[in-house]
C-alpha cells in the first residue's frame, strides 16, 4: 500500500480516536450553561436599530460597523432555574473593546485604553463574573469597535456558573487545546535535537528538520490562538497578533522547506519566494508601524499560501517524474503538501463557516472546531515517520560513502593510506604550492623473508613495520604504503627540522622491536628523503628521495656485512681462546 | 565515524540544552500571564486553628498560626479560621479557592454551612477525590472569619494552604491555571507523544524486541503525562470528575516502577537474570490487584501509597544502579566487543532512564524535605525536575532510533556491498589478495583438484620510476585485462601484490594451461606492437596441488611462485645479455 495513503488513514484514525475517546468516555456531567441569544436591543450610536435573536447581531440585523460608532446591545439575563454560585458569562469578542453594565452598574471593561489610544485590538474570549444579585437585571455592553467594516463583534455569549462555563470551553476544545502543546514542545524539542545532530554529526538532512519543527512550532501557537483558547492558560492579550504572525510567517517557512528539500524548478521559484517574503514582512512592519493592522492584510496575504502552494505542487509534480529523489525528499514534500492542502482548506471551510455559509449542524460544528489540528498533526507524523525510517537511510549512506572512501584509499594490510590516496594527497600539496618533504622509506629484506618463512612472515613483516612507521610518523604528516615494501611520509615544512629526529626514532623502535619480538627476522629500513623545491616536478622530488634510499640502503648493507664481519672476528677469536684453553 | 564518542557528546549537549531550556521557560513562563498583584491574595496565615477526632474532642488549638503543610490523621478533622480580607480590586465575584486531597471539605460562616465536599460519596463508601474548591463568599463575609472544616475519613492526608487563594473568581481560576501553563503544554505533549509512538510503530522496524521496547517507552510517556497532569491538578479541567482523576493519578503512579522494570528487560544491553522477569510478572499482579480491591471498594486507592513509596524506592535504586553500571561498562568495553547497533541504542536509552531516575530522586527528595524555595521561580508547577527528566528520555529514545537504524543499516546492507568491495582489487576489478585467499581456501576445503598459476609483470618498477605512477596503471590494469580476456570463465584471476598475479583453474589439464599461457603472450606481443610507452613483459610458472605434499594450497602456490622466479632470472640473463 501507498505510505502516504497510509500515513492519512492512521492520522485521521489517531486523531478521531483521541476525539472520540475523550468525547464520549468523559461527557460533561452536571455542566449547565445557557446561550443568551434572547431579544438583544441592539443601538448604533445611541439610535435603536433592531432586536435581534442571536447575540451576533451584526450579522443577524445586517449592521455596517465602523471605528467611532458605539454599538449598544442589551437583554435581560434568561431565568435560570438552578442556583448558581459562581454566576458568570462568557463571551467572544473580535477586533473590539467594550463595557459591560448589569443594570447601569461597571463591572467589566476590556481594553477600552487601547481603543483610546487608537491600537490595535485583536480576538480575544472573556469569562466575567457576576455580582451575587444578577436574577432579572439587563445585562448591557457597550461596544467600540476598532476596525472598520467588521462581520462580527461579539459572539457566544453564555451565562452559567464559572467552573461550568471553564468545563466547557476545556472540553470542547481539548482536542485543540492538547494537541496545539503537543506541536509546540514538539517543535522545540526535535529542534533542539536535530541542531544537535547537525552540529555533532554533521548530518545536513537534519538542517531540514529544524525548518520543519519552526513550522509545528508555529503551527501550535496558530490552533490555539486561532481557536482562542490560549486565554486559559496565558494572558489572551497578544492571541489575535500571534495568530497572523505564525500564519504568515508559515508560508515563509513553507517556501524555505520547499527549497532546502528539493532541487527548485528555476529562477521564478526564487523570484516567487522573494516576492510572498518581502509581503509578509511588509504586512508585519506595517502592523507594528500601525499603518495597516494586520487583519486587514488578511485578504492579500492569502495569495501567498496559494502561491506557496502552486509552486510545491508543480515542484511535487516535477519531483515524482525524476527518479533521483530519496523517499525522504518525496515524504517531505508528500507531507508539506498535505498541510498545504489541509491548511488552505481549513481556511475556506472556517471562512465560509464565520460567514454562517454551512449553518450550525452539531457536526459542521464539530468539523470546524476541529479542522485545523490535521494538516499540522500529519505533518508531524510525517516528520516523524521521516525520522525513524528515512533519516537514518539517507545518514547510513553517508556512513557507507565513508566505508568506501576508506577501501578505495586504504591498503588493506597495513591501513595504512595506499598510494592512490597518496597520489590525491600529493596534488593538494602541489596546488598549495607549499614546500613540503618526502620521504621514502623501504623495509630492508622483505624477499628474503618472503623466500625463506613464505608470504605470511612477510605480510607480518609489513604489517609490524607500518605499525611503528604509524606510531611515529602519524602525527606530524601522513605515512602511507605505495607498494609491496615501498613506503612513503609526507611532511609539512615546518616539521621538517625534526626529520633527522624521527628517522632516528624509528631506528631506535625498530632496534627495540628486533630485541623484544621472537620473530625469526629483523626489522630494518633504509630512508631517503628530499624536498620539493630541491627539484623542478614532484615525480623528480620523489625519485630524488628514492635515489638517497637506496644509497642508505646500500650503506646499511655495507654497515651491516662489516658488522656480521666483525662478528665473525670475535667469534673467531673467541673460538680461538676456547682453543687456546 | 566513531559513535562511541559521539554519542556521550550528544548525551551531553541534548541534556544541558534541555535543561537549560526548560529553566529559561520555567522562570519566564509567567511573561505571557496577566498580572494578578492585589486582585488576587493568597490566605496562607489562619487566624487560629484546631484538631479534634471523630467524636468532636478537641486534640489541639493553636491561634495565629502560619504553618503551611497540615496534616490530618484518619477520623480526624481539622477546623481552620481564615479571615476573608479586604483586596485593593473589590472582587465582583469574590471567592475562596483551594485543593484538596481526598478529604471532606464543609465550609461554615457564622455556623451556616455555605459549601461542602464529599458528603454525597462519604455516603456511599468513603472514597473523596482531590478535589478543587471554589468556596462562593458574599459581601457581608469579607472582613470576617470563614471556617473550613477538613475531615480524612480514610487515611493520613497533608494539604497546603499555599493553595488558598482569594480573589474575584474569573482571576482566581486564571491565575491558578496561568501558574501550571508550562505543566499543562509538557503533559500534553508527553500524552501525545505516547500514542504517536505506538502508532507510528507498524511503519519503524520488524525487529520485535525493538517493538516491544518502544510499546515499553511510550507507555512510560502516557503514563507520566497524565500522571503530571493529575499530579499538579489539572487534570480536572479535562476530566471533572474528582474520583475518576484521582484513580488515574495513583495508578498512572503504581504503574511507573512497572514500566521502568520493562524498560530495564526490554534493553538489550544489560544482563538479566531470571529472577527480574519473575519479579516483573510479580509487580503487574500487584499493580493489576490494586486495581481490583479499589474497583471493588474493599481498600481505597492511595491506601498502598507507603508500600508503593518502599516499592518505588528500592525499585528505582536497583535500577539506578545496574543501569549506572551498564552505562559505564558502555564505555570501558573495547569498540570490537561492543555492537554499535544494538549496543549503542540500548546505551542511549539507558543513558535517558537514570537521568529520569535521577530526576524523581531528586523530587523526592524536595518532596519529603518540604522545601519548595529551590527551583521554585515564579511557578506553582510541581516536580519540574521529573519534567526535565522525561524530555531528556523522551530525546534519548529519539537518538536511540537515530543509532539503532544508522547501526543496523550499516551492520547488514553495507557489510555485503563492502564485502564486494573489499576482495576486489579497485585498480583492475578483479580479485585482490584477501579475495584471492579465500577461493583459495576454499578450493583446499572442498578438496578440489586446481592448478596455480603465479604470473610476475616484469618492469612495474621502471615504468613507475621513469614515466609515473598513472603509467603504471595503465599497465597493470592493461595486464589485467589481458588475463581476464585469456583466462575468461577460470575460478580465480587475482592480483597479489604490486606486479604479482594469480590464476587458478580447477584442472589437472597442463597442456590445457599451456596452450592458455601461449595465448596470453602472443596477445602480449600483439599489444606491445600497439603500445609505445611501456611493453608487457611477464613471467610465470605454474603448479598443480598434486606435486605438493598433503595439497597444500599455499604450498602449491609457493612452488609456482619458486617456477615463476626462475623464469623471472633467465630473463633478467636474457636481457643482461642483450
Amino acid at each position: 500500500m501507498n505510505i502516504k495513503l497510509k500515513l492519512i488513514i492512521f492520522v485521521f484514525l489517531l486523531v478521531a480516536m483521541i476525539v472520540g475517546v475523550y468525547d464520549y468516555v468523559f461527557y460533561l456531567r452536571d455542566c449547565y450553561t445557557y446561550d443568551i441569544d434572547d431579544a438583544w436591543e441592539v443601538y448604533v450610536n445611541d439610535e435603536y436599530v433592531g432586536t435581534s435573536d442571536n447575540d451576533d447581531v451584526v450579522t443577524d440585523l445586517n449592521l455596517s460597523v465602523n471605528k467611532g460608532s458605539i454599538l449598544t446591545m442589551q437583554t435581560v439575563l434568561p431565568d435560570v432555574s438552578r442556583e448558581l454560585y459562581h454566576p458568570a458569562i462568557i463571551l467572544k469578542s473580535r477586533y473590539c473593546a467594550y463595557l459591560v453594565y448589569l443594570d447601569d452598574v461597571l463591572i467589566e471593561s476590556y481594553e477600552v485604553d487601547k481603543y483610546e489610544n487608537d491600537e490595535y485590538i485583536g480576538d480575544n474570549r472573556n469569562i466575567i463574573s457576576l455580582p451575587e444579585e444578577w436574577r432579572g437585571k439587563t445585562l448591557k455592553i457597550v461596544v467600540y469597535p476598532a476596525e472598520d467594516d467588521l462581520s462580527s463583534i461579539i459572539l457566544d455569549t453564555k451565562l452559567g456558573d464559572y467552573v461550568d462555563l471553564e468545563r466547557d470551553i476545556f472540553h470542547k476544545y481539548a482536542n485543540v487545546v492538547v494537541m496545539g502543546a503537543f506541536l509546540i514542545v514538539f517543535g522545540l524539542l526535535f529542534m533542539i535535537i536535530s541542531v544537535v545532530f547537525v552540529l555533532i554529526l554533521k548530518i545536513k538532512e537534519m538542517l531540514l528538520h529544524a525548518y520543519a519543527s519552526i513550522l509545528l512550532i508555529l503551527s501550535g501557537i496558530l490552533i490555539h490562538t486561532y481557536y482562542c483558547v490560549n486565554f486559559l492558560f496565558m494572558s489572551g492579550e497578544y492571541g489575535a497578533v500571534m495568530y497572523y504572525i505564525c500564519l504568515y510567517l508559515s508560508v515563509s517557512v513553507c517556501f524555505i522547506i520547499a527549497r532546502k528539500s528539493a532541487r527548485v524548478m528555476g529562477k521564478w521559484y526564487y523570484i516567487v519566494e522573494i516576492f510572498c517574503d518581502v509581503a509578509i514582512v511588509l504586512f508585519i512592519l506595517l502592523h507594528f508601524a500601525g499603518v495597516l493592522h494586520i487583519n486587514k492584510s488578511y485578504n492579500m496575504f492569502m495569495i501567498t499560501p496559494v502561491l506557496c502552494f502552486v509552486t510545491v505542487v508543480c515542484n511535487y509534480i516535477e519531483l515524482t517524474r525524476s527518479k533521483k529523489n530519496t523517499e525522504y525528499i518525496k515524504i517531505q514534500y508528500a507531507g508539506l503538501l498535505l498541510y498545504g492542502t489541509f491548511m488552505i482548506f481549513a481556511m475556506f471551510l472556517l471562512n465560509a463557516y464565520n460567514n454562517h455559509l454551512l449553518g450550525n449542524g452539531i457536526y459542521v460544528e464539530k468539523l470546524c472546531d476541529n479542522i485545523l489540528i490535521f494538516g499540522p498533526m500529519l505533518y508531524a507524523f510525517c516528520q516523524l515517520y521521516n525520522y525513524f525510517v528515512n533519516i537514518t537511510n539517507s545518514f547510513s549512506k553517508v556512513a557507507e560513502y565513508n566505508s568506501l572512501q576508506r577501501v578505495a584509499y586504504e591498503d588493506a594490510l597495513t591501513e595504512l593510506p595506499n598510494r592512490a590516496f597518496m597520489d590525491k594527497k600529493l596534488n593538494e600539496y602541489e596546488k598549495s604550492g607549499n614546500d613540503y618533504c618526502i620521504i621514502s622509506i623501504d623495509i630492508n629484506g622483505l624477499k628474503d623473508v618472503n623466500d625463506k618463512f613464505g608470504h605470511a612472515a612477510g605480510d607480518k613483516l609489513i604489517s609490524g613495520f607500518a605499525k611503528e612507521l604509524k606510531s611515529v610518523f602519524e602525527e606530524v604528516g601522513t605515512p602511507a604504503r605505495i607498494g609491496g615494501d615501498e613506503f612513503m611520509v609526507v611532511l609539512e615544512i615546518d616539521k621538517v627540522k625534526e626529520i633527522r629526529r624521527l628517522l632516528t626514532d624509528l631506528d631506535l623502535i625498530l632496534e627495540y622491536k628486533n630485541t623484544v619480538n621472537e620473530d625469526p627476522w629483523d626489522y630494518y629500513a633504509a630512508a631517503g628523503f628530499a624536498f620539493r623545491n630541491e627539484t623542478e616536478s614532484l615525480h623528480e622530488t620523489y625519485l630524488l628521495a628514492d635515489k638517497r634510499m637506496y644509497e642508505n640502503k646500500r650503506r646499511m648493507k655495507r654497515e651491516i656485512e662489516e658488522s656480521e664481519n666483525d662478528n665473525q672476528f670475535y667469534f673467531d677469536a673467541f673460538l680461538e681462546l676456547e682453543d687456546n684453553n | 565515524m566513531n559513535y562511541k564518542r559521539k554519542s556521550f557528546h550528544i548525551y551531553l549537549c541534548l541534556s544541558l540544552v534541555i535543561t537549560l531550556g526548560m529553566a529559561l521557560v520555567y522562570h519566564f513562563a509567567s511573561f505571557f500571564s496577566y498580572n494578578y498583584s492585589g486582585s488576587v491574595v493568597s490566605l496562607s496565615e489562619m487566624v487560629s486553628e484546631e484538631r479534634s477526632d471523630y467524636d468532636g474532642e478537641i486534640l489541639s488549638e493553636y491561634s495565629n498560626s502560619s504553618y503551611n503543610t497540615y496534616t490530618v490523621y484518619e477520623g480526624e478533622t481539622q477546623t481552620l479560621y481564615c479571615a476573608i480580607p479586604y483586596i485593593a480590586e473589590e472582587p465582583v465575584s469574590p471567592t475562596l479557592m483551594f485543593v484538596s486531597y481526598c478529604v471532606k471539605v464543609e465550609v461554615y460562616y457564622e455556623d451556616e454551612l455555605i459549601y461542602s465536599f464529599g458528603e454525597l460519596q462519604e455516603e456511599e463508601g468513603g472514597f473523596i477525590g482531590k478535589n478543587l474548591n471554589y468556596i462562593p463568599i458574599t459581601k457581608d463575609m469579607i472582613g470576617n472569619e470563614v471556617c473550613i472544616k477538613i475531615t480524612s475519613l480514610k487515611r493520613r492526608t497533608t494539604f497546603n494552604t499555599k493553595t488558598f487563594n482569594y480573589g474575584d473568581m474569573n482571576d482566581v481560576v486564571r491565575f491558578y491555571i496561568q501558574r501550571r501553563t508550562f505543566a499543562i503544554l509538557i503533559s500534553c505533549f508527553l500524552i501525545i507523544f505516547g500514542i504517536l509512538l505506538v502508532f507510528i510503530q507498524p511503519f519503524i522496524s520488524e525487529n520485535k524486541r525493538l517493538r516491544f521496547e518502544t510499546i515499553v517507552y511510550s507507555l512510560i510517556f502516557f503514563d507520566l503525562g497524565f500522571y503530571y497532569l493529575a499530579y499538579n491538578d489539572l487534570l480536572i479541567f479535562f476530566i471533572p470528575i474528582p474520583e475518576v482523576i484521582t484513580y488515574i493519578e495513583y495508578m498512572a503512579l503504581y504503574i511507573m516502577p512497572v514500566l521502568l522494570h520493562f524498560s530495564m528487560l526490554a534493553n538489550k544491553f544489560i544482563s538479566k537474570v531470571k529472577f527480574e522477569y519473575v519479579l516483573a510478572v510479580i509487580e503487574v499482579l500487584f499493580v493489576f490487584l490494586i486495581f481490583i480491591l479499589s474497583i471493588t471498594g474493599v481498600i481505597c486507592v492511595y491506601d498502598p501509597l507507603l508500600i508503593f513509596h518502599v516499592m518505588f524506592g528500592a525499585e528505582g535504586l536497583y535500577i539506578f544502579v545496574k543501569f549506572i553500571n551498564s552505562f559505564i561498562a558502555f564505555y570501558r568495553k573495547d569498540d570490537d566487543i561492543v555492537s554499535l547497533s544494538d549496543d549503542l541504542p540500548a546505551n542511549t536509552a539507558m543513558f535517558g532512564i537514570i537521568c529520569f531516575v535521577l530526576s524523581v530522586f531528586f523530587e523526592l527528595i524536595r518532596w519529603n524535605i518540604n522545601d519548595d524555595s529551590f527551583l521554585g521561580g515564579n511557578n506553582d508547577v510541581k516536580g519540574p525536575a521529573i519534567i526535565v527528566g522525561a524530555l531528556i528520555l523522551v530525546g534519548m529514545i529519539i537518538a536511540s532510533y537515530f543509532f539503532h537504524a544508522a547501526g543496523n543499516i550499516n551492520d547488514a546492507a553495507t557489510r555485503k556491498k563492502l564485502e564486494g568491495l573489499a576482495y576486489t582489487d579497485l585498480l583492475t576489478g578483479i580479485s585482490n589478495r584477501a579475495g584471492c585467499d579465500i577461493l583459495m581456501d576454499r578450493a583446499w576445503r572442498h578438496n578440489r583438484d586446481y592448478i596455480i598459476i603465479s604470473i610476475d609483470l616484469d618492469g612495474l618498477k621502471k615504468v613507475n620510476d621513469n614515466l609515473g605512477h598513472q603509467q603504471g596503471d595503465l599497465m597493470i590494469s592493461g595486464f589485467a585485462n589481458l588475463l581476464k580476456e585469456v583466462f575468461n570463465g577460470v575460478k580465480l584471476i587475482g592480483r597479489m601484490g604490486g606486479d604479482e598475479f594469480i590464476v587458478m583453474i580447477y584442472t589437472l589439464d597442463v597442456a590445457w594451461i599451456e596452450t592458455l599461457l601461449h595465448s596470453l603472450e602472443k596477445m602480449a606481443e600483439e599489444e606491445n606492437e600497439k603500445l609505445t610507452a611501456f611493453k608487457y613483459r611477464f613471467s610465470y610458472g605454474f603448479a598443480s596441488n598434486h606435486e605438493v605434499a598433503d595439497k597444500n594450497v599455499k604450498q602449491t602456490y609457493m612452488l609456482a611462485d619458486s617456477r615463476m622466479y626462475r623464469m623471472k632470472e633467465q630473463h633478467h640473463k636474457e636481457q643482461g645479455e642483450m
